[in-house]
């Protein structure tokens, strides 16, 4: 019996760590939070801090109202709202093409891989490429030509009518295929027999993929929706500035907030200002920050299960 | 091995949930003890304070002199098989036995030895490169086990360890399981809601209602003398019937009235249990076990009948199981209602409506030559002599 | 027979949706093989003499400093992201403390804030620090930006794991760590596989932040580079081309390879039980 009572209650031989207690997770968690306290906390803070000053003084609202008052800055909002329009254009052709590859057509397989391919393709490599096809006579223009549709050649990316429109293919062609793949893996985990039962019922392709399929999609859409407008109204830069070379030109004609504040910055070399308006883009994207948290939460699409 | 008793010992969550009250119990070295009880009577919350995996609100625990309160699962020496067996999935047979041996910095060759040996022992030896997926349930089950003898602890913990087995493997398992634990002398705390495995496995079963300890006894105590109305319905397969009935002096003897009917009770039952003088003149709720409803021809002189009409009639080949309609009122207190409801929710209404209606429907046991129809008139011949007696207030039995 | 011609029509959908999504690739492969000349005379069709000498003539550019940059950026900053997230993932999952799912909350969605409004303030204090055109400063702001996302994945992960496994070693004696090296980690083989890919796609193709961060000729990243190349080469297509097919091959041989896990990572978050 004495040997027992001498095991229990004994810590075993070597033990490195001290006991660590309640407060244990924290241990865990202490590098990202240090981490993303830095990139993001850190930085956020300086941002509103720098966007109240002028050459180290106090500016109150001076930058921020010079930056709303900027013809260009009010430009590069509206342009944001314009891409905004891409939005329900991206949500229509991603659930067509989703229900498409749902049904399981011959060699849907490969079409989901060629459909997909566009949104890993490195955005810098994407404008560039279509960069050469929009020129004035670049292949899309020649092409149209040796069809005989000469007339509809414009400059595509040159005009500034035609220019952001021309944007927003461009970013459509690349953000399709994560809508379409997340349709389609969220109608992959749907039970089958709803559609068989509806099927069996009569309802065909219409009417089947308007009653059954799109109600049981509602939460994927939100999502992608909230997930595309940030989108739009924030993560654009790579594409315009690789397409215009930086200029957002022609004239202002794809300038959006983001340009605005890294030209701004870099260029111009008015940090202040270039705060200012980051934070209003930052403003613009926080509300749709807590749709996208609203949504996470009541869909049950977090991590709360 | 040790003793493991509990002191007081309580649990109450975060948001005021109470899962064990003031539980005093003692387990002897080398005994085998199940807690058996309803789901949600804190028999697993017990068993998981022995383990270290809940804290303990309100007393203590102490195994062998050590109190061990504060001490992390890892420092208690105890090992556990867990319902659903737990097998690191990506670990072969050998890794998932030699694991906790592994954690203790035991030295390789004596790993080696003692995985062996607990391998053949549970006839594993020839499996123990596979990967549990590889497993059928009960060999899963049996590395469960390997896992935790290997450890030569002083405590075995099991968690319902049988529940995902089928019938006839559990069956078989139980035999094994007890055979092992007699062969180690292992103090054993088994936590069970099958009181069929706590009455043929425990050398002492501890019923838990609510958290709160309702009788520690070995299994022949707890079925012949159930302290209470809880303990009664809840031990013994099929359930005791319990039927409301008012007590009469006659003469000198008592009589029991069940709805229209009268049984007379004996004078060695008047005289064992003087105390059911003072119920004369109120309901009680009386049980018979269904071996002590006999078919008509088995009453010995002197013992009573009942009176009803046969519903159903189940042959199990060695004997034969008839539910009997009697008009009386069937008890339907909370303790009651709460077992029923463990079984099958779906019942309690059923109890509710026949209480209503003062239908009480008994089991018997009839010896197969007897073959009753459903809708039958019959006479049940009762041995009162074994009857139970509770008072429905309290619930708790009359014996003294 | 209406049906015949209902799969047909969406059979026509689709290849024409692939064919739009393909094109640019198509033409960007085979400018790559082309001749200035060929390029400029037929654009469209594949390469009639297909030669390397694009390939040859991009590449005796920076390109190879470039790539490298790239690559170093690349694993460093993944390699890291993965530790830290895999760690603080664990740390939400097994743990209850108040304030938890707040802070996790918080954490995650920081997923969607636009890399731009951080660009100012930290440009800032790496010009302070003289950290301008150090890896060590770019792959800081990359773990940071790829934690919120990483950590939702591997915390909706680990809540998978059956809590018995964890508590079977605990009681066999093991320590939190032991646990987590022995038993978490090496059932996470597929959501580490997926986080790293997905993570890897995000530094290999980031654009802006690369660009400010790394202004040094040595240190500039592929997609820099690249980008700069067509003000350079602007008539001699092929050549720009070409860069490009470099630069994208390594992703594009990871998704051939790894689809699904690319797939598996991006959807994750947004379908139960994918």
């Amino acid at each position: 019996m004495t040997t027992r009572q001498a095991v229990i209650g004994t810590p075993r031989r070597r033990r490195r760590l001290p006991k660590l207690g309640r407060a244990e997770p924290l241990v865990w968690i202490a590098p990202a939070l240090v981490l993303v306290a830095f990139v993001f906390g850190y930085a956020m803070v300086e941002l509103f801090r720098t966007s109240f000053e002028r050459s180290g003084d106090w500016a109150s609202l001076e930058n921020f109202r010079l930056t709303l008052d900027d013809p260009t800055f009010r430009t590069a909002l509206v342009h944001n709202a314009r891409l905004l329009l891409a939005v329900p254009v991206l949500v229509v052709l991603a659930m067509l093409i989703s229900i498409l590859l749902f049904e399981a057509i011959r060699g849907w397989r490969f079409h989901r891989a060629a459909i997909f391919l566009p949104y890993v393709l490195p955005i810098p490599v994407v404008a560039v490429i279509f960069g050469q096809i929009l020129q004035l006579n670049g292949l899309l223009n020649r092409g149209l030509q040796s069809l005989g549709l000469g007339a509809l050649a414009v400059d595509w990316l040159g005009q500034p009518e035609w220019a952001l429109w021309t944007m927003t293919g461009v970013i459509i062609w690349k953000e399709l295929g994560f809508g379409a793949i997340l349709f389609l893996a969220r109608l992959l985990s749907l039970p089958v027999e709803t559609f068989e039962a509806a099927r069996i019922d009569g309802a065909r392709f219409f009417r089947l993929h308007r009653y059954i399929t799109v109600p049981q999609l509602a939460g994927v859409i939100a999502f992608y929706v909230v997930i595309e407008a940030i989108t739009m109204v924030s993560w654009v830069f790579n594409y315009v500035y690789v397409m215009t070379n930086g200029q957002g030109g022609p004239g202002n004609a794809t300038m959006v907030t983001e340009l605005y504040v890294y030209q701004t910055a870099f260029q111009y070399q008015a940090p202040e200002l270039a705060a200012a308006a980051a934070v209003i883009l930052f403003a613009l994207t926080f509300v749709l920050i807590v749709f996208f948290f609203r949504i996470q939460r009541r869909t049950g699409l977090g991590v709360h299960e | 091995m040790a003793e493991v008793t509990f002191s007081s010992v309580g649990k109450v969550y975060g948001d005021g949930t109470r899962a064990v009250s003031a539980l005093d119990l003692e387990v002897q070295d080398g005994e085998f003890m199940v807690l058996v009880g309803p789901s949600g009577c804190g028999k697993t919350t017990a068993l998981r304070m022995v383990a270290g995996l809940e804290a303990i609100s309100e007393g203590q625990i102490r195994i062998g002199e050590t109190v061990v309160n504060d001490l992390d699962p890892a420092d208690r020496d105890v090992a556990m098989v867990f319902q659903n067996y737990a097998l690191y999935p990506h670990m072969s047979i050998y890794d998932n036995i030699a694991f906790g041996l592994k954690m203790r910095r035991v030295r390789k060759s004596e790993i080696d030895r003692r995985v062996r040996e607990i391998a053949q022992v549970l006839g594993l030896h020839e499996m123990l490169e596979r990967r549990p997926r590889q497993l059928s349930g009960g060999q899963r089950q049996r590395v469960a086990m390997g896992r935790a003898i290997v450890r030569d602890p002083s405590v075995f913990l099991m968690d319902e360890p049988l529940s995902n087995l089928d019938a006839k493997l559990r069956v078989q398992m139980r035999a094994e399981v007890s055979r092992i634990q007699h062969e180690l002398g292992a103090t054993t705390i088994y936590v069970t809601h099958d009181q069929v495995e706590a009455m043929t496995m425990g050398d002492r079963v501890a019923v838990l209602r609510k958290g709160e300890l309702q009788q520690i006894d070995d299994p022949e105590e707890l079925y012949d003398a159930p302290t209470n109305l809880f303990v009664g319905s809840f031990i013994g397969s099929p359930a005791m019937n319990l039927i409301q009935a008012r007590l009469e002096r006659r003469g000198g003897a008592l009589v029991a009235h069940l709805g229209t009917q009268a049984l007379e009770l004996s004078t060695e039952t008047a005289a064992e249990r003087p105390a059911l003088g003072a119920y004369v003149g109120r309901a009680i709720a009386l049980g018979l076990r269904p071996e002590h409803l006999r078919e008509p021809g088995a009453a010995r002189p002197g013992e009573p009948t009942l009176e009803g009409t046969v519903t159903v009639s189940e042959s199990l080949g060695s004997e034969r199981l008839v539910h009997v309609e009697i008009p009386a009122t069937p008890v339907v207190s909370e303790e009651v209602l709460e077992v029923v409801r463990d079984t099958d929710a779906a019942l309690v209404d059923e109890l509710e409506s026949d209480a209503r209606e003062r239908r009480a429907i008994v089991l018997a046991r009839f010896d197969t030559s007897v073959r009753p129809r459903p809708g039958e008139r019959i006479a049940v011949s009762v041995a009162v002599r074994k009857a139970h007696f509770f008072d429905l207030d309290t619930g708790s039995a009359i014996y003294s | 027979m209406s049906r015949r011609v209902g799969t047909f029509a969406k059979q026509l959908v689709l290849v024409g949706a692939t064919g739009v999504a393909i094109f640019p690739v198509y033409v960007m492969l085979s400018a790559a093989f082309k001749s200035q000349a060929d390029f400029l005379e037929s654009p469209f069709a594949p390469p009639f003499e297909p030669s390397l000498r694009a390939f040859q003539e991009a590449v005796n550019e920076r390109f190879p400093t470039w790539f490298l940059n790239s690559v170093i950026l690349t694993t460093g900053s993944v390699a890291l992201t993965l530790a830290v997230a895999s760690l603080a993932a664990w740390g939400f999952a097994r743990w209850e403390f108040r304030g938890r799912d707040t802070l996790l909350g918080m954490l995650v969605s920081l997923m969607v804030v636009p890399p731009v409004v951080l660009l100012v303030p930290l440009f800032v204090f790496g010009v302070k620090l003289g950290w301008i055109s150090t890896f060590r400063l770019v792959i800081l702001i990359y773990v940071g930006l790829m934690l919120p996302f990483s950590i939702y994945l591997l915390a909706n992960f680990f809540r998978t794991i059956p809590r018995s496994l964890i508590e079977a070693a605990i009681v066999d004696g093991a320590s939190s760590w032991s646990v987590f090296r022995r038993i978490v980690l090496p059932l996470s083989g597929a959501p580490l596989v997926t986080l790293a890919v997905v993570n890897l796609l995000w530094v290999w193709n980031e654009l802006l932040i690369a660009l400010v961060f790394l202004q040094d000729n040595e240190k500039k990243t592929l997609m820099v580079g690249i980008t700069g190349f067509q003000s350079r080469f602007s008539l001699d297509v092929p050549v720009i081309m070409a860069g490009l097919s470099i630069a994208t091959l390594p992703i594009v041989v990871l998704y051939l390879f790894g689809q699904r896990f690319f797939v598996r990572g991006l959807v994750s978050g947004a379908v139960k039980g994918e």
